[in-house]
């Protein structure tokens, strides 16, 4: 406003340290998954199978926290939608090249785990059916971490294409994000 | 409903990439005194205020209700701060409409704001030290799978970035103005997050927005003509579960539905006058016409195609130019909000469609999973 002083601006960084204490159901993903398999969780009521598990249905708001509702779930399944990230260089930003990350529906699974970094692969030959499976890190370098929110990315490195023909869109088109 | 509830002042600021001659209270004390002008009504006249912004990081104010209550004069009133997160300046307005036709309060005051330039957004969009790829690289999977379904041309997206560019130019607090956009140079832009464009996606703000609501008695005093809401909602969903449609979100059809049906509206298409809808990345036009039931499934991009949704259209959506061309996020939701009512009052100016008497007012929010909308009309209800 004409006449008032200036504002002036100071720069403070702000960190945040938080410790989060982890659902047993979220524990037990992460042990399993760093021993190589994947794990959902089935719904009693609607049957649809949830990974990663969250010990409940949201749909029937059902638990799903024993071991009775565990199921295995394959390290390989469709690639439903995906992006090409053209990385924007802002201050913080760790990527520095183009890649690609899609929502992959497992073989097993009822929905789709997203942001799932794609390797080994023509970033032109990218298509939604196209069928992937796992890169496991070497089981030393698997963290424990998943339930703290790294999820698969703290066991699996990338999601590389397998020699299998497409799904069809009409196959996936309900489980697509 | 007890109460019927009127628009009766609108102000924002003018939006830029950086406001550094004001502080957050300065920018939306800005925004406050343009609505209570317009409203012709001073501070003491305001019974309560009601806030949006979105997550406090953003500007690094935890609370920032707490800090804004003197300039926004709300001390020793109730001061309500609501958080939806994208769709908040939208939820924002919705509740403060709830207290006006609750009968709890005669006049509200409702301001939502984002300064993102003292913040760190795109960092705090993409994650943080955790990494991630923002919104674009969100909602890009989403996009691409409207496109793929619907067999969309990919100048649909293209013809939506030029059209709110080119409707901003008419819009005098707009951030954006593109003047020399077109085609060529959205195409030409730089792929972002596949299939978004750098010129198809939206810029970051500084601004705010804010109105004055009243009860009956006062929307017939008002100086000016007031807004009348005919209806309004807000709708949530779970952000992930299995069979979920990010695309063409349940939340946000049940939304509109009980919107219209609030407004007694049957066919959108032929009752509403214009849309403020809120678009962040080009592709959004399309897809939340379906969602609005403006368009039938699949079938969105033939109204951007057709110049339907166009200023001269026979839908115009976006004539102020829309988040793409200004977008302070905790306040995009009201400004859709506000240029709905304004346009309804015959306020909008150069951007001003002919004769509208009806319009819908819309937000969006989170991972496409929280909605917010008003219809507004010039005839009271």
């Amino acid at each position: 406003m004409a006449g008032s002083e200036p504002v002036s601006f100071m720069q403070q960084m702000v960190s945040l340290e938080y410790k989060l204490r982890a659902s047993p159901v979220a524990v037990d993903f992460a042990r399993r998954l760093c021993a190589g398999t994947i794990t959902g969780h089935a719904c009693p009521e609607c049957g649809l199978v949830y990974t990663p598990p969250s010990g409940f249905c949201s749909i029937c708001v059902v638990p799903t926290n024993t071991r009775e509702h565990e199921v295995e779930i394959a390290d390989r399944g469709t690639v439903t939608a995906f992006t090409i990230v053209n990385p924007i260089q802002y201050r913080g930003q760790k990527e520095r090249e183009v890649y690609a990350v899609a929502s992959i529906l497992l073989d097993g699974a009822s929905g789709t785990i997203g942001q799932q970094r794609l390797g080994d692969v023509d970033l032109d030959r990218v298509r939604m059916g196209m069928r992937v499976e796992a890169v496991w890190l070497p089981e030393e370098k698997r963290k424990d971490s998943a339930a703290m929110g790294a999820g698969l990315a703290s066991a699996i490195h990338h999601w590389r294409p397998v020699d299998e023909p497409d799904t069809p869109l009409e196959e996936f088109a309900e489980h697509i994000i | 409903m007890a109460e019927r509830c009127a628009v009766i002042g609108i102000g924002q600021t003018h939006h830029t990439r950086r406001r550094d001659d004001v502080s957050l209270a300065g920018l939306v004390r800005e925004a406050a005194v343009r609505a209570l002008e317009d409203a012709e009504l001073g501070w003491k006249d305001i019974e309560a205020v009601v806030i949006g912004t979105a997550p406090d990081l953003f500007e690094g104010v935890m609370m920032p209700e707490l800090y804004l209550a003197e300039a926004l004069g709300a001390v020793g009133k109730p001061i309500t701060r609501v958080h939806t997160a994208g769709s908040v300046g939208g939820s924002t307005a919705v509740v403060a409409t709830q207290l006006v036709q609750s009968g709890v309060h005669e006049r509200v005051l409702t301001v939502a704001f984002e300064k993102q330039s003292e913040g760190d957004t795109s960092w705090g969009l993409s994650g943080g030290r955790s990494g991630g790829v923002g919104a674009g690289g969100y909602f890009a999977p989403h996009i691409k799978a409207y496109i793929e379904r619907s067999g969309a041309p990919e100048h649909v997206g293209w013809k939506v970035a030029v059209k709110d560019r080119q409707n901003a130019l008419r819009n005098p607090y707009a951030h954006l103005k593109l003047d020399k956009i077109d085609i060529d140079s959205v195409k030409g832009s730089e792929m972002l997050w596949a299939p978004i464009r750098r010129l198809e996606s939206c810029p970051t703000s500084d601004g705010a927005c804010a109105m004055v609501l009243a009860n009956e008695a006062g929307g017939r005093r008002a100086p000016r003509a007031p807004a009348w809401v005919h209806g309004k909602a807000i709708r949530s969903e779970n952000g992930f579960f299995p069979g979920r449609d990010p695309v063409n979100p349940v939340a946000g059809q049940d939304c509109a539905a009980d919107v219209y049906r609030q407004a007694g509206i049957t066919d959108p298409r032929r009752e509403l006058d214009m849309i403020e809808c809120y678009v962040p990345f080009s592709w959004y036009e399309p897809m939340w016409m379906e969602n609005l039931g403006i368009a039938e499934k699949n079938r969105g991009w033939e109204l951007t195609d057709s110049g339907a949704t166009a200023f001269e259209g026979d839908i115009p959506v976006n004539c102020s130019g829309g988040v793409l061309s200004t977008n302070p996020i905790g306040a995009s939701g009201m400004l859709r909000f506000a240029e709905a009512a304004l346009q309804v009052r015959g306020q909008a100016g150069e951007r001003q469609v002919d004769g509208a008497r009806r319009a819908l007012g819309h937000a969006y929010g989170g991972a496409a999973q929280y909605f917010a909308m008003w219809v507004v009309g010039s005839e009271r209800p």
